[in-house]
């Protein structure tokens, strides 16, 4: 079980803490509000920096901002806020490491594989020649990836229990479902 | 309508491993919808088979420890200066109601060295019968003497100024 530090729920608590921040200058309730988007934060740093141990580092760094401009600018919504700020220092790590690129979101890579995306306005003559071709497409894939994929897509089990089951860790079954899903993908569009 | 907390309650789930292929089609939904949840997911599927939970418990454990309320150079500064002044303080109330009586003990000590001692017997080859017979005298010498009266005084004790306790020479 993850150590979480202690936070309150609710709609409107983000404002309250950082209120609260602003009135009393306490690290703790700011180091609250921010625990709560650490996940997004991590996320987001290692989707620029492409390190773990750099996108840690920026982490903290965000939060050394945050402890200055939450005091210095109104925030009408934080999460949005904090998005724009972590981004920001990302880029800027970038530009100072001189690797700033053109970044490109494709959401087609977000939207995961499944029978339900497939040509959902198709006829289902269609649709059955494409799940048949699916099919063919995943005796092609590797053991690994083929045996995660069904048992992900087809048994709709968690990445948790795949990994307990088939005694791997977590990282490697999602790598495996996700390097298989790109693959399955491919061999669809080919 | 997906809210932006179940998008990261299902983030959540993803990263612990616990959801299914449901769960992870409405994360990528929810997604659709947030850019920040968007590029975050893109990040950990960028690096899919690192520990992202125990980087992210190592954080946790970072952020608390920044957090936590620690004493400033300010403060630290004056605290020490306190305990200073209270040292010094303590210091000088134990010296003037000195609570032992030793104030002069150095006066005290030093006082049966001005009276002539007697002293061990010690046999110098060079001593004639008289010599032997004659009670052997001490005296207390200062560095004021003069070096004529050093041969006067065979067994003295040196002393440096007044305090003759200092240095002995037989």
């Amino acid at each position: 079980m993850r150590f979480r530090l202690p936070q309150k729920s609710g709609p409107e608590r983000d404002a309250e803490l950082l209120e609260q921040y602003r009135t009393e200058k306490d690290l703790r309730v700011l180091g609250r509000l921010y625990a709560r988007y650490m996940d997004l934060v991590y996320g987001l740093c290692l989707k620029y920096l492409k390190n773990e141990e750099k996108a840690s580092d920026a982490v903290m760094e965000i939060f050394e901002v945050l402890v200055q401009k939450a005091l210095q600018h109104e925030i009408r919504e934080f999460k949005p806020w904090l998005y724009v700020l972590a981004k920001n220092h990302c880029l800027m790590l970038l530009r100072k490491s001189g690797k700033l690129q053109e970044q490109t979101f494709d959401p087609a890579v977000m939207y995961s594989l499944s029978p339900e995306h497939l040509s959902e306005d198709s006829d289902a003559e269609t649709r059955e020649a494409q799940l048949k071709r699916l099919e063919a497409c995943i005796e092609r894939l590797p053991d690994e990836q083929r045996h995660c994929i069904r048992l992900f897509y087809l048994e709709n089990l968690s990445y948790k229990t795949i990994a307990g089951q088939e005694k791997l860790d977590l990282g490697s079954v999602r790598s495996y479902i996700q390097n298989g899903r790109r693959n399955l993908r491919n061999c669809m569009e080919s | 309508m997906k809210t932006p907390k179940e998008g990261n309650d299902l983030l959540r789930r993803w990263l612990e491993g616990s959801a299914n292929r449901f769960e992870e089609n409405r994360l990528d939904e929810a997604a659709s919808r947030d850019p920040f949840l968007a590029e975050a997911l893109e990040g950990y599927r960028s690096l899919a088979s690192k520990d992202h939970e125990e980087t992210l418990h190592v954080l946790n454990k970072r952020l608390g420890r920044r957090s936590r309320p620690s004493i400033s150079w300010s403060t630290g500064w004056r605290v020490a200066a306190a305990l200073a002044v209270l040292v010094v303080v303590a210091w000088a109330v134990w010296r003037v109601s000195d609570p032992f009586g030793q104030s002069d003990s150095l006066a005290q000590d030093t006082a049966p060295l001005t009276k002539t001692q007697p002293a061990p017997q010690r046999q110098l080859p060079s001593s004639s019968p008289e010599e032997k017979k004659r009670p052997t005298r001490y005296c207390i010498q200062s560095e004021k003497s003069q070096a004529g009266e050093t041969g006067a005084c065979p067994h003295s004790i040196r002393g440096s100024g007044e305090n003759p306790r200092l240095a002995l020479r037989v």
